[in-house]
Parts: C-alpha cells; structure tokens; sequence
C-alpha cells in the first residue's frame, strides 16, 4: 500500500511537470516572438529589445525553463510585466479568495448531489426521480454565467440583500469577503450538483440492482441498513471520479462566474492577465489549476482506498 | 462439523427450545408450498409468462430439485419462495405459502421478518453475493440481529457459525474482506450467512455452479449434511443433472415454464416418464459412455463407438518442454505432448491449471518463453512464435474455437461474414466465390444456409458456436483448437455439438486439442487425455486406460468429484448420513487448505509445493501403452 | 440508464428462439430511430436541435432587420409589435441577433466537436490495441493536457494566437480530444479481449484492419453519444468564452455575447438578456436530451463518463 502512494504521488508530480512543460510551450514557444506579440505589431524595436532582454528572450528555452522551474518549486513564479511586483504575491491572494469560493461550492454541492442522487436512484422512475432528472438536465443546459446573471437580476437587483458586485479588492479581509461568496458558490453549485447527480443515480441504480443488494434484502435486512451498509459504499465509488473532476472544473468555471461578480480572485486575475498579456501571471495560474486538478484527483484516489477494501488491502493496483 | 452429538451441546446453538427442531419427528411439516404459481412480465406491451401453473410441496428435512435448462423458468420460481421477483414481473396467479405464511400476502415488515427468520437463500456465486466492502464477520453478525439481540452474542454466533461450514481460524475469516476469499470460502461464508437465522426452508439457486469439481462435492456434502442436522425443508434450483441426483429426494423437472415431471428423484433417474426428462437425461455425457452418445427424439441413448486411431496416423503437432509465463509466473511450466492427425487429445484440470494458456500459446496469442512447440505435416513449422511472426501458412493450420458463444462472434457481422474473412484472408476464396463457400461451410456444421445471413444475437447459443466452428474450419486447418466450446451450453445443445466435432474430425482427418474441465465430456469425445495441474502434466494416456486407472491422486481426486445423474449417485456411492457428514468434515479442512494455497499466496505457494515436487522432476510412472503418471505431486 | 430487463431468463430463451428480426446493419440504424422516436424526451431533443439548425439556416428569412444594424434613436426598446423581443443598446432588434446568433456557436461547435471526436477516437482505438508504451505514454501526456482547466486552456491559446474561429477549433479540439480519448480507449479495452478480436489477431490481421473491421463498428455507439454530449459541453464552453469576449468579435451576433453586452441593462430591457439565454438553453438542452436518447436507445453509459 505504500509503494502504491509512493507510486501515486510520484505520478501525479510527473504529470504536473508535464503539464507545466505544455503551459510553458504554449505561452512560450508557440507564437514565434513573444515579445512582438506582447507588445503589439506596432512597438517600436527598442521597446521589443527591452522586452526580450527583461524576458530572457535570448536564452535557449530549455534553460529559461529550468530555471522558472526551479524557482516555481520554491514558489517564486517570476515577475509580472504589469505591475513589476511578484507573481507569487497577487497568486497567493487571488488563489485563498477563490478557494472560499471553491470550499463553499464543494461542501453545498457534494452533499446536495449525493442526498438527492441518492433519492433518485432509490425511487428510480417514480415522481421524485422525475422531478430530480428533470432540474438535473436544466441544471446541465445552462451555462454558469447564465446562471449568475439570472441570479444578478433575480436577487441583487429585486431584493438586494446580498452584493451583486463585489468592490473589494484581492486583499481585503476574509471577513469582508464572506457575503460576496454566497452568490458565487449558489451558481457554481446548480451547476455542478447537476452533474454529479446524474452519476449518484446512475451508480446508485446499478448497486441497487447488484446481488450482495439482493442479497441483503433477502436476508430481511431494514431498507436504511440495506442503502447506507452495503449500497452506499460502493455507489460512492465511481461518484468520487466526477467529484475529482468537478472539483478541477471548478477552477475553470470560477472564471467565469468570478467575472461576473467582480469577485478579486483567480479567474479574474487570469482573465486580468489575459487582457494585459501579462504572460508570467498566466502560466503561473495555468500552472496552479493544474496542481489543483491532480491533487483533486489524488485526493479522490485515497477516498476509494477508503470506500474500498479492494484497494487498501492492496491486492491489485488501480488502473 | 458436527455429527448432531455431545460436541455441541454447550454452543450450538440449534439446541435451544425451537419447535421445529425435530418437529418432523411426530408431525408431517411442509414448510412450502406452491399452488398453481405463474409468473409473468410486460414487454413490448403484452405479457411473457415465466412460470405457469407450477406447484410443489416441501417437507421439512427433505430436498425438492427444481430442474431445468436455461430459460425453464427455475430461478424465478426459486425467488418467489422469498418473496423476490425480477423488477416488471409479477404474480399473475397462484400462491406460494413459506412457513405457513402467504408469501406474496405480505406486508414489507412481515416479509422482512419471514426473510429473516424463516427461509433463506443462497445464490449461485457468492463472490457477488456478498457485499465487498464489509467484512464477513459483520454481514455474518447483520443476519443473525433478528434472532440475537445482544451484541456480544452475535459476534460468538457468528464465530460458531464459521466454524459450523467447516472453515478453519474463524476469526480471522471473520475479519477478512470477501475478495480476500477463494471461491469455496465465500460460497461457505453464504451458507453460513443463510443458516445465521434458522430457517426452515433454504433455497439453494445453482450453489455449485461458479466452483470447480472438487470444490462443488465437498459444498454439496456441507450442504446436505446441514439440512438434515437442521431439518431444513431445501429447494435446490440446477441444470445439472448430477448435482441434483447426489442432493435431491424429489425432483421437478420444468421446461418454458411448466412443469414436465414431477416425481422423487430416484424414480426420475430410473424411470423418467415425460420425454423431455429422457431425452434431458440421455443427452448428459457418463463417465461410463465409450464413446459419444446418441440420443433419440423419445430419449432413447445410444453410444456411438469410437473410431480409433490409425496407428500410422501421422504426427500433427509436438510439444517438449513448454514453458509459458505470465511475469513471472509460470502458467505452463514443462510441457510435452504430442498430438496425431485425425485425434482428440484432451486437457483437462480446474481453473488455473495452465490448460487454456497452452492453447492459447498453440494458436499464436501468447509465445513460449522456452521450449519447442512444431506442426508437423507437408511443411514443418515452429510454432514457438507470436501469430503476427508466424507465416500465413502457418497460422491457416492452426486455428482456434472459443468458450463463450456471447463474445466469439462480431456482433455486427452476420454468421457469413465471419466465416467468409478468413478464406478471403488467407486468400482460400476469390470475392465472388467466398460467399458461396461461406455458405457451405456454414451447412457443413448443420445449420440452415437461412441462418448465414443472421446477426449472432439472432442466434441461439449453440447456433453461435456453430458458426463459430465454421469459421475455424474455413481456414482449412490441420488442427483445431477447441477451448471449453461446450462448457457454457446446455446438455442437450451440447451433445449434439460433440456430436459434429466428431463427425467433423473423422470427415476431415482434423486434430482437436479438446480443452475441458468436464471429465464426462472427455470421455466421450477424446482419444487420449492429458490432466494438468499447476501448469504441469500430471499424467497422460489413451481415454479408456485413464478412465479405468491406476491414476495420479490428483486425476482421482477430480474423478471422485464427478457426479452422475443417476438414482445411485443420489444415494451417495451408498454413504449414509454419519458417513456422508465425516466425509464432509475432512473435506472442509481439505479443501480451506486447497482455498488458502489457491488464492492466498499464488505463485509462492506454489512454487513451495514445486519444491517438494522438485526432486521427483521428470520422473514417470509409464503404464504402457502411453499411459503415464508423474511420481508424487499430491 | 440501460432499458430495464425485468428478466434474464426468458431473454435468454427469446434468444434461444431466434427471433427473424430484421437482419444486417441497416437494421439498426432503424430500430435506434424507432427507439428514439418512442422515447418522448428523446424526441423533442432531436427536435430542439433541428429547430435551431433551421433557424440559423433561414434566419434571413425570418426577420427584416439585419443583426448588426444599428438604430440609435431606437435603442433599448421593450417588446413591441415592431421588435417582438425589444432592442439593445444599441438599437439593434433582439430578435434578429438572436435568430443569427445561433450561426456562429452552431457551427464553431460543430467543427470543433468532430476535430475532437474524430482525433480522440483514432488515438483512443490505437492507444487500446497497441498497448504497452505507446498506451502508458498517450495516457501521460493526456493526464497532463486534462490537468489544465479547460478554459484556462483556451484562454491560453486565444491569448497567444488570436480569437479567430480557426483558433478556436483548434483550441476547442485540444481541450476535448483528451476526455474523448479516455472514453473511448475505455470502450475499445472492453471490445479488444472479446474473443472476435481474439480470432483476429490469432488470424494474424493487421492492427489496422482490427481496429476497421472488428473494433470501430462495436464502439460507433459509443463514439456517436460521446459526439452529442460533448457538442453539448463545447457550445457552452464557446458561449463562455464569447461571453467573456474572447469568442465572437463584438458585432456578430451570438449569444454568449449578447448575453455580455446586454445584462448591464437587464433592470431596462430584460428581454435583451433572456431572448438569447432561452435560445442558448434550449439547444444545450435539446443536444443532452438527444445524447441521453441515443446512450438510452444503444445501452451506452454516457454519464459515467461525465467531463
């Protein structure tokens, strides 16, 4: 069992590299001259030789590589052309405002998916399955930032109790902030509890139909032992994936949603960067979503470990 | 295991005040009876019946067979007794009463107490059965919270319980995780699951059926020692034949729903009435048959004599010193054989014994690490070699048929399709007469020319295998490999599928590599046998002089396990009771010791049992006429 | 998800019986239809899809305006007889941007979904049969492109080159290729040790005619309701980032953006605002409906696959 963690967090650092490796090429390598393409076709050569020079421009890539690699390791993700400061500093910030977001989502949605996956599963094709699919599918067919508009209109505009738009900056307190998440994390939860609704079900429905479910229907065992002892663990198992991915697709959704609130956290640093081709600051959030991603994963693995004798006990290896 | 004595007086805890313990001593009980049962389901707007107008009667201490090929409708007659139906089918009329109770009458708390106090079941493989992520204990513990309220007492009952099945260290099985079980343990820990509430009536759907030979006679000795210790009223559901003779004392015989044949099992086996149940009973191969039998449309049998082998028949295929690895394991480990054209050697031994990766290595999918493997004939080939590196030719003369008729046919491609690919590929055929030799050979294997244009899931499964001969037999080869082709098949198709493969083979002068675990089957179609063991050979000869012995302990062991589906084979070899339940009691420790070297250690264990072995390496024990026998190894 | 089989038994015996169904691949394609036709939810998505295809086809036909007129003395108007959905900002009718609208993530999405279905379906199959380390490397490499959050990724890639629809394509077919890929070598690794395939290879066929003759036909299933769901996923991934004003360039019509441009004034002109998130909705919606009928109508688990 511990060679397979070994084995599983060496993997995971591998593909994180990786992943770095490609953000890196991309933002890099891909568009011929970055300078050029920072600057705009118009800048005047100076300005381009400047900028090569304050980039490093001049050195092979693999060494600048290396060495924003060494550095990133340390938590030092190189300078911002925007602002000079350190990327690390503004990161930091942005990714704690986000991960309130993120937190708030995670709890609201997982539990809220599993109960009501769980309900569909059991009354499978009756009423509250019907009901349950049905919000699931709509949750599905909207965008998130439909979502967070409609909730703009709906609540802060009608009723405004809550902040439509949020006029803190990425430093303001922890407390400050608590209001500005509700909005975000009601929109990123519709969305997400769709999702892995649909899975709950589905997986719910096949444990159900299992025969050690049978089994311990037959030998007179009590609804709730039957769903809670012997279904719930198994059918939580493949749910545990989709959460794992959610979870990542929610670095991307905040993006959105975070614009539309006007909420300082990373996807609105990224977008911020993206506008102002601020490529260092764009990497290092690449590169952050990443690790975020497999740690998610990571994260998910040791679950099934948990849910899993199969898996703890080591005989086979996953995958 | 005990023999209802002294020994358990102080924990068995059957020895409380329950009425029906010994019950049937001073009254007839009938803890089930069926009337007029049918069962249906909706589908495409109208209704299939499963069962229709089925009735029976258990009493208590005796077992009633329900017998019947796939689709007869047993199983679902099984889970009524529980109260259990398949999601869409219901009771269209009829009643089963359980414990003097209406089953279906029942609300959702009386059925629970009924299931768990009263009738229990255990279903045909306990590796699904049982819920992977709890231990056995406390599954164990879970069935027993009706009967024994404190906690504490459950956790002993539980123990007792293990022990009861005859499974050693109880305490510790009782903290594993069902994978970490074999196959025996688990369908023990079922039966031990099943008993916890004491129940007067045990229904048992194809208990045996997912376990190897020897693993099923010692489960089928448990069994029927525990129902009459505990008096149980048993239904016993199976489609084989001779399971149900060791077990049952009535049987009923059901086909499409109905029953046929109604009557006790001694009387069915000596003089069955319906037809049906004749020609049922005729078409299972005996380990006594010479040869393959032939049965009538009325059920008549006749035994078809063997044609032997020339002598100057020419070698096909040689084998010596085969060696197949998986890692580090050795699936094969030092085979030689030798094979002559117009023969059928068969390989036989449980799961895990090597057999299939040695065809499989013959027909190219996975090469020897060491060792040489020819075919002989006009051109000699090395057949030591992966398919892909193999000449055309070469893997034209070789081909394979497979086990499962679900998965050995492209679901998309019609039956002719699959036969016409390998004589357009091996370039047997041009386009325009590909598909009227396709055709032929798909009459060639007894089917209408109309089938060749069906999809395989518009055919039945024997159908499927058929076709799935054809395209072996559409390369044209010198030697086939065929890989438990019948094994998932019901008797009757069965047979008649043995029946080609002969016919097939004196027609064409072909060489069968017959792999099987069915020793009844063996004998009828093979000419010679090869027994494998660990991956090795642990005795070879000529069918008849294996079938009449002397034998390596392991072959009799396998030999022993075999159950014929007569009224003697009922009667147990003519044990009785004690005798039938000290047989079981040796088993049981036989057989967790066979569990734990089988799953727990794998390859260590066996190569400590290699190891002991090691020294008696090549050593035989030649018989004459090609019998031979490897010295030690049990 | 699959169709209840309320019992096995008398399955097996139909299939005993052999039933003289209608025989041959041509066969499918019909009964699929008849199930998806049967199938109420089924229908009315493949119906919402063809709606809007048609829509965006004749949307010149369907209303005077020209989606990018602009009208100042007209602007921000509510439902009229006019303009039945009112006008922005800007004074354009609503619902002529929105009937045009659908042309760009219609046709972006299109593109892209078949880049990335058809590229993860070739590397999907080559990576199942090959196996061994061309498998183990295909795999790293996709865990890592999937580690990238898929919009970060696009926005990325439309950072550095551009948010001309080509870019978007290709980006789009980055981001989606991987999960498809997954997917289907999943598929393909249950199709590959079925013993047909198995007959192949003892045969001796080349991995290509497998992969052509054996394997692709048994897995178009699921390919084809992995082509539904993610279009589903790509149209709202491209509305996204239109709405973030990386997709569509400001006149074009197009939802995500009217969506941008036009919630500013939604206390004003709501209509503005929902016309094109009532129409974005309901082709989402309309494509999902059509995946969970084909998935239902094939026996294909399409959510255990979900992002």
């Amino acid at each position: 069992m511990l060679t397979f963690l070994t084995r599983r967090l060496l993997s995971a650092a591998g593909t994180v590299l990786l992943a770095s490796v490609l953000v890196f090429a991309a933002v890099q390598l891909l568009p011929g001259d970055v300078a050029t393409q920072v600057l705009g076709q118009d800048a005047t050569p100076e300005a381009v030789a400047a900028l090569r020079d304050q980039l490093d421009l001049n050195r092979p890539a693999v060494l600048r590589f290396a060495e924003w690699l060494a550095g990133a390791v340390r938590g030092d993700f190189g300078t911002s052309l925007v602002s000079g400061e350190p990327v690390s500093g503004a990161l930091w910030l942005h990714l704690r405002n986000t991960l309130l977001i993120a937190a708030a989502t995670v709890a609201v949605a997982v539990t809220s998916s599993i109960v009501l996956g769980v309900v569909a599963g059991l009354y499978r094709d009756r009423w509250p399955d019907t009901l349950i699919s049905s919000l699931t599918l709509a949750g599905m067919s909207v965008p998130e930032f439909v979502v967070a508009t409609l909730l703009v209109m709906a609540l802060s505009i009608s009723v405004p109790v809550l902040p439509a738009v949020v006029l803190d900056g990425a430093s303001a307190p922890v407390a400050d902030l608590l209001p500005a998440v509700v909005l975000p994390t009601v929109a990123l939860s519709v969305v997400m509890t769709a999702y892995i609704v649909r899975m709950t079900r589905t997986s719910v429905i096949d444990v159900m139909a299992s025969e050690f479910v049978t089994t311990a229907r037959l030998k007179g065992l009590g609804a709730w032992r039957v769903v809670v002892r012997h279904a719930l663990p198994s059918a939580l198992l493949p749910t545990l994936n989709v959460i794992a991915m959610n979870v990542a697709w929610l670095v991307g959704g905040v993006v959105v949603v975070e614009n539309v609130f006007n909420y300082p956290g990373i996807g609105k640093l990224m977008l911020e960067s993206v506008h102002s081709r601020d490529l260092p600051v764009l990497q290092a959030v690449a590169v952050v979503g990443a690790a975020v991603y497999v740690l998610c994963n990571l994260a998910a693995d040791l679950a099934a470990m948990a849910l899993n004798p199969r898996l703890r006990t080591g005989e086979r290896s996953t995958r | 295991m005990s023999t209802g004595q002294a020994p358990h007086t102080g924990t068995d805890p059957h020895t409380g005040t329950d009425a029906w313990k010994g019950g049937g001593m001073y009254l007839r009980e009938v803890p089930v009876k069926v009337e007029n049962l049918s069962v249906a389901y909706r589908s495409g707007g109208r209704d299939i019946t499963v069962a229709d107008n089925v009735s029976f009667e258990v009493e208590a201490g005796r077992t009633l067979a329900v017998v019947g090929e796939s689709g007869s409708g047993k199983s679902t007659v099984a889970g009524t007794l529980l109260g259990h139906l398949r999601h869409g089918s219901r009771i269209t009329s009829g009643s089963v009463e359980v414990a003097g109770r209406d089953v279906f009458s029942l609300g959702g708390r009386d059925l629970r107490a009924l299931r768990a106090r009263d009738v229990a079941m255990v279903g045909q493989n306990a590796g699904n059965a049982l819920t992977p992520s709890m231990r056995v204990g406390t599954q164990l513990e879970e069935a027993l919270m009706a009967r024994v309220p404190a906690r504490a007492e459950r956790r002993a009952e539980a123990r007792t319980l293990l022990e009861k099945v005859g499974l050693p260290e109880p305490d510790r099985i009782g903290r594993r995780y069902p994978h970490q079980l074999s196959g025996g343990q688990q369908q023990r820990v079922a039966i031990a699951m099943a008993l916890a509430a004491r129940p007067r009536v045990l229904v048992l759907d194809e208990p045996t059926t997912a376990l190897d030979v020897v693993t099923q006679a010692r489960i089928l000795d448990l069994v029927a020692g525990l129902s009459a210790e505990l008096h149980l009223a048993t239904v016993l559901v199976s489609h084989d034949l001779g399971v149900v003779a060791r077990m049952a004392d009535e049987a009923v015989v059901m086909r499409e729903g109905a029953v046929v044949e109604a009557a006790p099992a001694a009387d069915l086996f000596t003089a069955p009435r319906h037809p049906y149940t004749r020609r049922l009973l005729a078409s299972v191969p005996r380990v006594s048959d010479a040869g393959l039998a032939e049965v009538g449309e009325d059920g008549t049998r006749t035994v078809r004599d063997r044609a032997p082998v020339p002598e100057e028949a020419p070698e096909a295929v040689s084998l010596e010193d085969v060696v197949v690895q998986y890692g580090r394991s050795r699936a094969v480990d030092g085979v030689s054989l030798g094979l002559r054209r117009g023969e059928v050697l068969a390989l036989v031994g449980e799961s895990g014994s090597g057999k299939s990766t040695l065809a499989w290595s013959l027909a190219g999918l996975r090469a020897p690490a060491s060792g040489r493997m020819r075919l002989h004939g006009e051109q000699e080939g090395d057949l030591a070699a992966g398919a892909r590196k193999r000449p055309p030719e070469l893997r034209r003369r070789i081909q394979l048929a497979f086990q499962n008729a679900d998965t050995s046919l492209n679901p998309r491609r019609i039956a002719r399709e699959a036969v016409r690919r390998p004589l357009r590929f091996f370039g047997l055929a041009s386009r325009s007469d590909a598909d009227t030799r396709a055709r032929g050979l798909i009459e060639d294997v007894a089917l209408a020319p109309a089938l060749s244009d069906r999809l395989p899931q518009q055919l039945s499964g024997g159908q499927r295998q058929r076709v799935g001969i054809a395209r072996a037999l559409a390369a044209g080869p010198d030697v086939v490999v065929a890989d438990e082709i019948t094994t998932a098949l019901d008797v009757s198709v069965q047979a008649s599928v043995l029946a080609l493969l002969d016919d097939l083979r004196t027609e064409r002068d072909l060489a069968f590599v017959f792999i099987s675990h069915d020793l009844a089957v063996v004998r009828g179609i093979a000419d010679r046998v090869a027994v494998m063991k660990d991956g090795r050979v642990v005795e070879e000869g000529p069918v008849g002089a294996v079938f009449t012995g002397p034998n390596h302990p392991y072959t009799r062991r396998l030999m022993e396990a075999v159950l014929e589906p007569d009224a003697a084979g009922g009667a147990g070899l003519g044990h009785g009771a004690a005798d039938r339940t000290d047989r079981t009691e040796g088993a049981a420790r036989a057989d967790s010791a066979a569990d734990a070297a089988g799953e727990g250690g794998g390859g260590s264990v066996a190569s400590g049992s290699g190891a002991a072995e090691g020294t008696a390496e090549g050593e035989w024990i030649d018989l004459g006429g090609g019998h031979r026998i490897r010295r030690g190894g049990e | 998800m699959n169709e209840p089989n309320p019992a096995n038994e008398p399955a097996n015996e139909a299939a005993e019986a052999a039933p003289a169904a209608v025989a041959a691949p041509a066969g499918m394609v019909r009964t699929t239809l008849r199930s998806l036709l049967r199938s109420g939810p089924a229908t009315a998505g493949l119906v919402l899809v063809a709606v809007h295809v048609l829509i965006a086809v004749l949307a010149p036909l369907l209303t005077p305006y020209a989606p990018t007129a602009n009208a100042p003395d007209s602007a921000l108007l509510g439902p009229s007889a006019a303009h039945w959905a009112g006008t922005d900002a800007l004074g354009r009718d609503v619902l002529a941007r929105v009937l045009y609208g659908g042309r760009y993530a219609l046709m972006v999405s299109f593109a892209a979904t078949a880049c990335a279905v058809a590229l993860g379906t070739v590397v999907g199959c080559a990576a199942a049969l090959k196996g061994g380390w061309l498998d183990d490397l295909v795999m790293r490499v996709l865990d890592a492109v999937l580690a990238i959050p898929p919009i970060l990724a696009l926005l990325v890639v439309v950072t550095v080159l551009g948010a001309g629809p080509a870019v978007i394509v290709l980006a789009v077919t980055i981001v989606y290729a991987p999960q498809v890929v997954r997917v289907v070598r999943a598929a393909a690794m249950g199709v590959a040790p079925l013993d047909y395939v198995t007959a192949a290879r003892a045969r001796g066929e080349r991995t290509l005619s497998i992969l052509v003759r054996e394997v692709l036909p048994n897995i178009a299933d699921v390919v084809s309701v992995e082509f539904a769901m993610r279009a589903s996923w790509v149209v709202l991934l491209i509305s996204s980032l239109s709405f973030l004003g990386f997709g569509a360039n400001p006149p074009t019509p197009d939802w995500g953006l009217m969506i941008s441009e036009n919630r500013t004034a939604m206390t004003v002109v709501p209509w503005a605002s929902l016309a094109p998130i009532i129409a974005l909705a309901t082709l989402v919606l309309g494509l999902n409906l059509s995946a969970d009928g084909l998935a239902k109508a094939w026996g294909v688990d399409r959510v255990k696959e979900a992002r």
